[in-house]
């Protein structure tokens, strides 16, 4: 059992449990969590920045509403360089 | 819609709808006009000293001196690599922080018109920055409307047992089990206007039947109250009496405490804000430095 200790009514927080909420991905891009939501095939857009380096936040490709495109690449084991703004 | 509003627009937007952003739409931010043009923003619009862009070639001396300070004492031929990158200059920083957002989720997942800061994420986070290094101090910031109990104790308990430096900031609010997170740090510092509201926990809508729902609250709130006490400079009967005041919410018995009332009764080290936490936490990184904890 989980209590939620919460100033807020607990009606409010539990409003709408039983309901789906936006398709959001997690994608992991430079070594940050970006919240995305994918829009095509190969398109997301970010929606939201996970990490603890400041320097992440001003990254301009990292700022929510950015679109992101999928690209396919073939490197030697570095995982860096997955997307292409 | 929550007490916590304060907005001139009627009704409010939180209808937890799913989220949907219409491309069409013309003044979305970050939407090329053109699906061709995937650039977030137009070359000729960027400011000079945006990041991300390079300085210009008469710039050059200056930026040398801002990448030698940042990647102070590594060497002389990092800094030949720094300068050959092509990519956006790497602003490498000794300081990391921890935003702590909307409702700390546990072990449920909340519906979605809850922003939350979900355990899983902030755990893995919190190893990462404790065996990183180059990482030495954390800033951990709150704006934090409470959530669930195990989670933010264990976000707590995780803080606490860091050797490295860790100062706190708690700005709009941090309520609840947002209480123990911030004094979890080494120093605290809250904003002249954010609030924090001691409560007791309670199983809303939960008709208490027998003495042992009772024990179980009770020793549920014991954990919390021995957190906060053993962490900050309040005393239990302080804390408990703040805690079960009347008078002062309208839907609850307990206490909004804002700013200088969370210094006063000994909770919060000292009022403050961001410049504040971040000298404090470089003190407290050359402390730390000085005494021998960190060689190099």
């Amino acid at each position: 059992m989980s209590i939620i200790y919460t100033p807020l009514p607990i009606e409010l927080v539990l409003d709408g449990i039983d309901k789906e909420g936006p398709p959001y991905q997690e994608i992991e891009v430079g070594g940050a969590k970006l919240l995305v939501e994918q829009q095509s095939m190969d398109k997301c857009r970010v929606v939201r920045l996970i990490s603890t380096n400041p320097a992440d936040y001003l990254r301009s490709e990292f700022q929510p509403g950015t679109e992101l495109k999928f690209v396919p690449q073939f490197t030697s084991g570095e995982t860096e360089g997955e997307y292409l703004v | 819609m929550s007490e916590f509003e304060w907005t001139r627009f009627p009704g409010g937007d939180n209808t937890g709808k799913p989220h949907t952003i219409n491309p069409e739409l013309p003044g979305q931010p970050g939407i090329a006009p053109n699906p061709d043009i995937l650039i977030p923003q137009e070359p000729g619009t960027v400011e000079p000293d945006a990041p991300g862009v390079h300085p210009e070639p008469g710039e050059e001396p200056q930026r040398i001196r801002k990448t030698k300070q940042g990647i102070n004492k590594k060497g002389d031929i990092n800094t030949i690599k720094e300068l050959g990158q092509i990519t956006m200059p790497q602003t490498k920083t000794n300081i990391h922080c921890l935003p702590i957002v909307g409702q700390i989720e546990g072990h449920m997942v909340l519906p979605p018109q809850n922003k939350t800061t979900k355990y899983e994420h902030m755990i893995p986070q919190l190893v990462a920055l404790e065996e990183n290094p180059e990482i030495e101090g954390v800033l951990i910031i709150l704006n934090t409307i409470g959530g669930d109990v195990e989670a933010g104790l264990a976000i707590a308990e995780m803080i606490t047992s860091m050797s490295k430096p860790t100062v706190s900031l708690v700005l709009g609010g941090g309520h609840s089990i947002g209480v123990p997170v911030s004094v979890a740090a080494n120093y605290s510092f809250i904003a002249e206007t954010a609030s924090m509201t001691i409560h007791p926990i309670r199983l809303t809508g939960l008709v208490i039947g027998v003495p042992q729902t009772y024990e179980y609250l009770d020793k549920m709130q014991d954990r919390v109250v021995n957190f906060i006490t053993r962490h900050s400079k309040v005393t239990d009967q302080k804390l408990r009496e703040l805690m079960f005041r009347t008078g002062e919410l309208a839907r609850d018995i307990g206490t909004v405490l804002i700013g200088k009332d969370a210094v006063d009764c000994g909770m919060i080290d000292e009022m403050g804000g961001i410049s504040s936490a971040v000298a404090k936490l470089n003190q407290l990184i050359e402390q730390r430095r000085n005494t021998g904890g960190l060689v190099q």
